[in-house]
């Protein structure tokens, strides 16, 4: 459960294996066992990064920053990357976050290895279609398939050029969007959903998700381990099996588990609006990035999207 | 109203004939008549099923009868009034404090020290006051060293600690306690004992009305003065004095709260009753009480 530390969730599998590679590295798990570490992966992931609030309260650039004026600037700068059209808006915003975001104490390892490939990959299958002459006519880059009467399928220039550039916003939108929620305590964030008039029906929805998501996880690992400590053998492919069978109970329990959360938040006095500490008083520097969000928003839209 | 006019102070809590039905048409309890008075210290015991805890979420008004009334000090406690008067709600809900069965349910903040600072914010505390009294509440409940750690990551008996403190830091004068003995060590529950006055150190403790589910018969004899035994179809079996009902095996024993089998005690082997372990469902560490 919970309280163990992480190494209990190992497989009892290792200490059947033989003990010939003491030299071996220590930190290494097993390679067996995929679900398990990854339920572990998603839990420590959603624990360390959004619900236990590890980032945002680390020192860092971000983290300095009222949330309002984050939120004001990210709503700002997803605006002028929605409008622009030159593909050089979103790659500086994109090279930009890389810095900000070592300077906030992010992880880079978050964004090229989990944040940008499922963006990419979730992009492709949106955007590739844009990059055939089907859609985009142009000059021809490759020609993929030939008809008899010379016309064929190909990826042409502007098509490339527009899945690359949606391709490429979505992933500085994504990365934008991570890094400012990330560095933000979550009570501050709903301090700055209320600011905005964000009705609070949503905003507690949004505060039970968080909490139903590590629940949701909680339970998937706990049962697994329940299964694991039965089972003698166990194969990646069964597992995946069971995990798909299992997905509609889990859910039904998590389901239990928020609804009793839910009470326990009322139990304690909560209303519809839950209420948080007196959010710290806004600074210049605040005021600055909100301004920069708004700017960078007017800017592009100005400038008709600064088209090629 | 079949309450009598010249009644002093009304009860805290009157049940009249109430049932609860959960989806599934299981029936957790069937009419329920039972009234709860200031100051009364109350042990709900019964088996694992009997309606325990679901009586508990009555009181508590965050479920609602299907069937019958639930009055507290005399006010009709209903869904509607809850969420449309604020100023009963708030009333009742500073009043009325629940620790949860399952402490994770209960514990969602991002660190020990937001989770005691939750209720006392809610229910509209200045924010001087409540640093203040979330300083005491690490204090008293040895916390300190845990005020930044997400609850989550916390021992059962830490996550229970912290349970207790977040609930009792708000100063409810009626508190409502769900298995406070599942799944701790005898140390823990000596100083959970000792949290709640069991010893009526405090005036304020001595006042209080507490309503506690267990199957703990240490517990109950340690802290009620009342007993209130549900039978396994959630109605009222026994109610009455806790010396002379915790003192009566046999009826303990027909509600499952009992049974013998024989252990060592010093390498001298006997048999006399013995009380159950933890419920199920606490996780796996908890095991059996001997
Ligand atoms: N969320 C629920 N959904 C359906 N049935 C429930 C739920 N919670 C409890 N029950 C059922 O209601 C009855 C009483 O449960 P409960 O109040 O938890 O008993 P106790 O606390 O005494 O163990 C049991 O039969 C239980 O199975
Ligand atoms: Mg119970």
């Amino acid at each position: 459960m919970p309280g163990e530390p992480p190494a209990a969730a190992s497989p009892p599998a290792t200490s059947t294996s033989p003990p010939s590679a003491p030299d071996s590295p220590p930190r290494r798990r097993p390679a067996r066992d995929f679900l398990g570490r990854t339920l572990e992966e998603i839990r420590d992931f959603l624990e360390q990064a959004v619900f236990a609030e590890g980032i945002a309260a680390h020192p860092g650039l971000l983290q300095g920053f009222d949330a309002r004026a984050k939120l004001v600037f990210g709503l700002g700068l997803a605006t002028a990357l929605a409008l622009a059209t030159h593909p050089a808006v979103p790659a500086a915003a994109l090279l930009a976050a890389l810095p900000v975001a070592a300077a906030s104490a992010l992880p880079l390892g978050l964004f090229w290895a989990r944040l940008w490939p499922v963006t990419l990959g979730f992009t492709a299958v949106m955007a590739l279609p844009a990059a055939f002459n089907v859609f985009r006519p142009g000059p021809e880059l490759v020609r993929l398939w030939s008809c008899a009467d010379g016309s064929g399928i190909s990826l042409t220039r502007p098509g490339v050029l527009a899945a690359l550039g949606l391709a490429l916003r979505v992933c500085a939108i994504a990365s934008w969007t991570s890094a400012l929620a990330l560095t933000t305590r979550r009570d501050r964030a709903l301090d700055a959903l209320r600011a905005l008039g964000v009705p609070a029906a949503f905003r507690l929805v949004g505060l039970l998700a968080y909490r139903y998501l590590v629940l949701l996880c909680d339970l998937a690992r706990a049962e697994h381990l329940a299964r694991t400590s039965r089972t003698v053998r166990r194969r990646d492919a069964d597992d995946r099996g069971w995990l798909a069978g299992r997905a509609g109970a889990l859910l039904l329990r998590a389901n239990a588990a928020g609804e009793a959360v839910h009470h326990a938040m009322t139990a304690r006095g909560a209303g519809m609006d839950v209420r948080t500490p007196a959010p710290p008083p806004w600074r210049a520097r605040d005021a600055a990035l909100a301004c920069a969000g708004v700017a960078a928003a007017v800017a592009v839209a100005a400038c008709g999207g600064l088209r090629p | 109203m079949t309450a009598p006019a010249a009644a002093a102070t009304p009860p805290v809590f009157r049940l009249e004939e109430v049932a609860y039905t959960y989806p599934g048409e299981v029936n957790a309890l069937s009419g329920l008549s039972l009234a709860i008075e200031e100051g009364d210290r109350v042990a709900l015991l019964g088996a694992t099923g009997s309606g325990k805890s679901t009586l508990l979420l009555l009181l508590d008004g965050l479920i609602f009868p299907a069937a019958g009334k639930v009055f507290t000090r005399g006010e009709p406690l209903t869904e509607a009034r809850l969420q449309e008067e604020d100023d009963f709600r708030l009333r009742f809900r500073a009043e009325c404090g629940l620790v949860f069965q399952n402490a994770d349910h209960q514990l969602f903040n991002s660190t020990v020290e937001e989770e005691l600072a939750f209720g006392p914010l809610q229910l509209g505390w200045a924010e001087t006051r409540v640093r203040a009294a979330v300083a005491t509440a690490l204090a008293d409940f040895r916390l300190e060293r845990l005020r930044q750690r997400p609850p989550f990551r916390l021992s059962g008996g830490e996550k229970r600690r912290v349970a207790l403190a977040s609930v009792l830091i708000a100063e409810p004068r009626v508190l409502l306690l769900d298995e406070p003995s599942g799944g701790l060590d005898p140390r823990s529950i000596e100083e959970t004992l000792t949290a709640l006055g069991a010893t009526d150190a405090t005036p304020a403790a001595a006042r209080r009305t507490l309503v506690f589910a267990t199957h703990d018969l240490h517990m109950a004899a340690a802290l009620a003065r009342r007993v209130v035994l549900l039978s396994e179809d959630g109605r009222v079996a026994a109610d009455g004095p806790a010396e002379r009902l915790l003192a009566d095996e046999s009826l303990l024993a027909t509600h499952n709260l009992l049974h013998r089998h024989a252990h060592q005690h010093a390498e001298r082997w006997h048999a006399h009753p013995h009380r159950h372990g933890a419920e199920p469902g606490q996780g796996a560490a908890d095991g059996r009480a001997c």
